[in-house]
Parts: structure tokens; C-alpha cells; sequence
């Protein structure tokens, strides 16, 4: 990961400034703040050219407007936006060169297809000659040659869409910034337009910021992830990073499932919660109270047998199971281990799954799948 | 269209369009008769109405202040409503729907009642009979037309089309340009002509509040038809007709009514 986070330590252990690639996109600070509120609150943040970032939170932690002080079309109250070297954070939206896909598309309605791809290359005083074959490569570019008479309202959200990437594209923009563009779209083309934009967007090396709040675009899209909240970067890392080793309790729980369990830290290689003593990596800590986090996938479910037996998974706790939920591919279970209620998630195989609800099971799982938070609570 | 065209049908829609401009069908050959009083058919043919209508000194002074009305009343219409739909549908702040509600008010009204209100209020306001009375009155009736339609046309224009052409290299003035005021036209169009015709048409209303010194030309016609019983009034049906037809025209012709109206 060649990720450079400046300001929080904790958020990339592993970046090393030394050997990362020069970035092409720096914020440098920036903020916005309306009256007291602050929506985005100094935020730093390098992209190295041809990556794609994603910008991942709830509504409100300030990812959409980090978009659109990107894109100029909210003025920051400060801080530096580079690109390419030069700071464009005082510059006009309509000179930053920037090409903006929105999450309603925002395709002109008066306009043609391929009048409204042409339209940033008419801005760019492009001969007309050139417009009409690059209007014609951007669409087949997105799989859609020849709808150039169309109108938008005849078109299919996936392919409106698709008309918008080109729309944006077709400028050569510095810099392609994607605000929600799938959120509109139904699961499937979802899945779909997934493939086709990172498909794109690698073949033209072009840099990019994805904001989302889909984990599992930003996961399975972006070369790094921003985890952003309360307009602040909770965590910058590779998809990885972001959910194996999550730096804080809030990227942990937002990121996949999570079972936080309140507990005490009793050494650094252990923790306690409830009755039992577990083996993990508190990373140096030694006492005090600690959140810990299992994902639910990461729990082992067996059927109930003496815990001295147990050597592989090293940690367990037994316990009864309450619920039992059939998703298809997987099963989610909740299990009753006398103080607390674990969630655990196992895939179904063919035969159905094996436990009923109020049978006696063994939870297991690994030290390393236990994340240890320090002081515990939020 | 869903089904077969059958023949009863053929029928219907030819007995609406008899209903609808059977009127026509007797005013236009009235209007060129040369009889001294309405008889159908007429006796003898002329242009002898259209003469004396143009040659009918009130009704000429009354038709020019309906024009001036009117217009006056489009303009502080358009200038008044834009600026509120744009708000109402631009912003977010307290009372929004309220007031979008209150001003479109008047629309459910019956014209009687807001006459005899407005009647109320110019007493004490001196403003019976004036220009500037009638004006406001028309505005009452008008602006909430305006604030419909161009509340609607705001809605299909969202904030991110004008956002999506800036980024593509637009400046805010060719953003105006070519976004904006093409996506808006339709709907400006429409009120524009809406408020001009309603104001123009205005008797109801007009009724409470114009005087000797100064009518409109609905009431100019009202006041005749009372008293008169010539073919003059045809004339001038058969002119009123052929001006909205042009208004009309016009606009099919520039934008195309069914885009203007339709939505």
C-alpha cells in the first residue's frame, strides 16, 4: 500500500513514506466548516496517480463534501487541495479540469446522448470533426456505440449512468470523481457496474475518488479506502487493512460485522470477558477496560465437547444457541454463552446446517481474529 | 392508443369536438354579418362590425388598458412567483410547504369570493377603478399559476445538471445558457402566456373593482352584450379568438405546446 497518512500513526502502521509513490491528488488540511459545525475537520490525505480511493462512511461524516470541495463546487474554509503539484483549492469548478459522476446521473434532458458527451468537449472549443469521433469512443467505451440519438429519458438507469461515466471521461479529466454512482441502480446491474467502472478505470490509469457507503464497493473496488467519520479520516489503508486490521473501534464495527464484547485487558497476550481468559495480541497493552471484536465469521461453531480438548483455535467459550438465522449462503447463529450473546456466521453446505436452536455448542476461534481496543466503550 | 379506433368512438369524439367548438361555427359567420341585430343565419354579409368595432372608441381605449394590464401583470407575475418557486423549491427552511400552500391559495378560491374581498379592501384603499387596482387584483388570480408551473419546472431541473455542466468546463454564465434557461423555458413560456390570458380574460373579478374611469375589456363587452344586441360582439369574439389562436401558434411553433402545457 502506498497510502501516506500524515497525521494519525495508529491509522497505517505498515506505510512506508519512503519507497510510496509521489502523490498526484494531496489534500492538505482541508476543512469546511458551516458556522460552528464542522463537516470536514483537517483532513490530509495523498493519492498516488492511477488509484482508486474510496471514501467510505455514514451519511454526515463529511465524505460527500470532501467530494465536492475536491470537485469546487463547495469552497473549502481551508487547507490545500493539490493536484498534479498545483493547489486548485481557490480555483472555479468549471476550470479544475475535473470530471464528476453524480449519484442521479444528471444527464441534460434537452440534450441527445451524444450532445450531452460532446458538451465538455464543445467547453474545451474541440473541432467538431474530433468531437464526433470521441463522442463516439467514449460510448463505445461504456459499451454503448451507436444510442448517440437517444434521448437520457429513453434510457435505463444503468445505461443513463454509463452515458454519464462517458460524459466525464470523454474530457480526459485530471482527476474522475464518483459520488455514489450505483446507489441508484438495482442489485444486480450493481454488481455489474462494479466490474465495468474499475475495468475502465484502470485501463485509463485514471485517478480516482469513489465515495460510498457500501462497504462492499469500497472493499472490492478501490486500491485503498478512506474510513471516514465525524468529517474525520478514522482510517486510510489498502481493503485489507482496512478490515483485518482495523485501527480503531469505529472502522471495526463499520466495516463488516462485528461482535463487540466489553471486557478487561489482563496482560498483553490476554484478554477477559465474561468468565473466560482468551489469548490475543493487545498490542502492548497490559491493563485497563478494552472492546474486543470477533467477526461472526470468524467463530467457529462445533458441536459441544470438553474445552480441553480444544488446541487448534486456542480461544473458546461454550454456550447455547438462541437463534438460528438461514440466510442461504450463510447461517447466522446467536449463541448464549451465560454473559454474553455471540454472533457467529457459518456457510451452509449442502445437507443444511447442523444446529437447532437450544442445542449446547463450542464457540471457538483464533488469538489473531481477536481485536483488542483499548478503553473500551466508544 | 390501447385497442381498436371503432366507430362509436369516431362518433364520440366528433360530438365533443362539435360541443367544444360549435360556438365557433356560429360566431364566425355571424360575425360577418350586416344586420343591425343578431339573427341567424344573417340576412346580409359585410364587414360592417369589424368597422364599427374598430371605429368604437370605448371599447378601443378599454382594449388598450386590457393590454397594458395584462402585460404589466405577466411581468410582476414572473418576477414575483420565479423568485418564490426557485425558493420553494431550491431551499429547505421552516414553513416551506406552508408557503407554498398559501400561495397557491387563490387557486382554490371561487373568483365571486376573492371579488368581494378584494372589493373590501380597495374601498379603503382607494384603489377602485385605478390601474394599479386592477392590476394587483389580476396579480391575486395570476401569480399562483406561476408559482405552479414554475415550481414544477425547477423540479425537473435538479441542482446537479447545472453542477454536472459546470464541471464539464461551463462557465456560470454558459451554465445560464445553455442549462438553465432551455430547461426552464418551457415552463416560463407557459406562465407567461397563462398569466396573460387569465388577466386579459379577467371578468369576475374585474366586475368588483372597475369603474367609469377605467374598465377592462371584458367588462367593456360585458356592458355591451347587456345593452346591445348586435353582431358586434361576434366581431370581436371572432377577433379575441384569432389573437389567442396566434399566442398559441407561436408557442407550438417556438417550443412546442404539448412540452410547454404537458408538464
Amino acid at each position: 500500500m502506498q497510502m501516506v497518512e500524515r497525521r494519525g500513526a495508529s491509522a497505517n502502521g505498515d506505510a512506508r513514506p519512503g519507497d510510496s509513490e509521489p502523490a498526484f491528488l494531496k489534500l492538505e488540511g482541508i476543512t469546511k466548516q458551516y458556522g460552528t459545525y464542522t463537516a470536514v475537520d483537517n483532513l490530509h490525505l495523498d493519492l498516488p496517480r492511477g488509484k482508486l480511493l474510496g471514501l467510505l462512511g455514514p451519511s454526515g461524516c463529511g465524505k460527500t463534501t470532501t467530494l465536492r470541495m475536491i470537485a469546487g463546487l463547495l469552497s473549502v474554509s481551508g487547507g490545500q487541495i493539490k493536484v498534479g503539484g498545483d493547489d486548485i483549492a481557490q480555483k472555479p469548478p468549471h476550470k479544475r479540469d475535473i470530471g464528476l459522476v453524480f449519484q442521479n446521473y444528471a444527464l441534460f434532458p434537452h440534450m441527445t446522448v451524444a450532445e450531452n458527451v460532446a458538451f465538455g468537449l464543445e467547453m474545451r472549443g474541440v473541432a467538431k470533426s474530433e468531437i464526433a469521433t470521441r463522442v463516439e469512443e467514449a460510448l463505445e467505451m461504456v459499451r454503448l456505440p451507436g444510442y448517440g440519438t437517444r434521448k437520457p429519458k429513453e434510457m435505463s438507469g444503468g445505461q443513463q449512468q454509463r452515458v454519464s461515466l462517458a460524459r466525464a471521461l470523454v474530457i480526459r479529466p485530471r482527476i474522475l470523481l464518483l459520488d455514489e454512482p450505483l446507489s441508484n441502480l438495482d442489485a444486480k446491474l450493481r454488481d455489474e457496474m462494479r466490474v465495468e467502472i474499475r475495468e475502465i478505470q484502470q485501463r485509463l490509469s485514471i485517478t480516482t475518488v469513489f465515495v460510498t457507503h457500501d462497504q462492499v464497493e469500497a472493499l472490492t473496488m478501490c486500491d485503498c479506502v478512506g474510513v471516514m467519520s465525524g468529517g474525520k479520516l478514522a482510517q486510510l489503508g489498502s481493503p485489507e487493512d482496512i478490515y483485518e486490521r482495523p485501527a480503531n473501534l469505529f472502522v471495526a464495527d463499520f466495516v463488516g460485522r462485528a461482535n463487540a464484547l466489553e471486557g478487561k485487558i489482563e496482560d498483553v497476550d490476554t484478554v477477559r470477558f465474561g468468565d473466560g481468559v482468551y489469548k490475543c495480541d493487545t498490542h502492548g497493552a497490559r491493563n485497563g477496560k478494552a472492546t474486543i471484536v470477533i467477526r461472526p465469521h470468524r467463530v467457529h461453531v462445533t458441536p459441544n465437547r470438553d474445552r480441553t480438548l480444544v488446541s487448534v483455535m486456542t480461544n473458546s467459550v461454550h454456550g447455547r444457541v438462541l437463534r438460528v438465522t438461514y440466510i442461504g449462503d450463510v447461517v447466522q447463529y446467536d449463541i448464549d454463552t451465560g454473559t454474553h450473546v455471540l454472533k457467529a456466521e457459518v456457510h451452509t453446505a449442502s445437507g443444511g446446517h447442523a444446529f437447532a436452536a437450544g442445542e449446547k455448542v463450542l464457540c471457538e476461534w483464533k488469538p489473531q481474529d481477536m481485536l483488542v481496543f483499548a478503553g473500551g466503550g466508544q | 392508443m390501447i385497442g381498436k379506433i371503432t366507430i362509436p368512438f369516431r362518433i364520440l369524439v366528433l360530438c365533443i369536438y362539435l360541443f367544444l367548438l360549435g360556438p365557433m361555427l356560429i360566431v364566425l359567420p355571424l360575425s360577418f354579418s350586416n344586420d343591425s341585430y343578431l339573427t341567424f343565419p344573417p340576412q346580409s354579409w359585410g364587414v360592417r362590425w369589424y368597422t364599427a368595432m374598430f371605429g368604437h372608441q370605448k371599447l378601443m381605449e378599454a382594449f388598450q388598458i386590457s393590454l397594458g394590464i395584462a402585460s404589466t401583470v405577466t411581468v410582476l407575475g414572473l418576477a414575483a412567483g420565479l423568485p418564490a418557486a426557485y425558493a420553494i423549491r431550491r431551499y429547505s427552511f421552516p414553513g416551506r410547504d406552508a408557503a407554498m400552500s398559501l400561495f397557491t391559495a387563490p387557486l382554490l378560491l371561487p373568483s365571486i369570493v376573492l371579488g368581494l374581498a378584494i372589493l373590501l379592501v380597495f374601498v379603503q384603499a382607494r384603489l377602485l377603478g385605478t390601474f394599479t387596482g386592477l392590476v394587483a387584483a389580476h396579480l391575486i388570480v395570476t401569480t399562483p399559476y406561476v408559482i405552479r408551473i414554475m415550481t414544477t419546472a425547477f423540479s425537473t431541473l435538479p441542482p446537479s445538471v447545472e453542477e454536472a455542466a459546470t464541471m464539464l468546463g461551463a462557465s456560470p454564465f454558459t451554465v445560464f445558457r445553455r442549462i438553465t434557461l432551455p430547461l426552464l423555458m418551457p415552463g416560463f413560456v407557459a406562465s407567461a402566456a397563462l398569466s396573460f390570458l387569465i388577466s386579459f380574460d379577467e371578468v369576475v373579478i374585474s366586475l368588483f373593482i372597475t369603474g367609469p374611469r377605467m374598465t377592462t375589456l371584458p367588462v367593456e363587452i360585458f356592458d355591451y352584450v347587456e345593452s346591445r344586441t348586435d353582431p358586434m360582439t361576434a366581431s370581436i369574439s371572432v377577433c379575441l379568438i384569432a389573437a389567442t389562436l396566434l399566442i398559441i401558434f407561436i408557442i407550438e411553433r417556438t417550443l412546442g405546446l404539448s412540452k410547454t402545457i404537458g408538464k
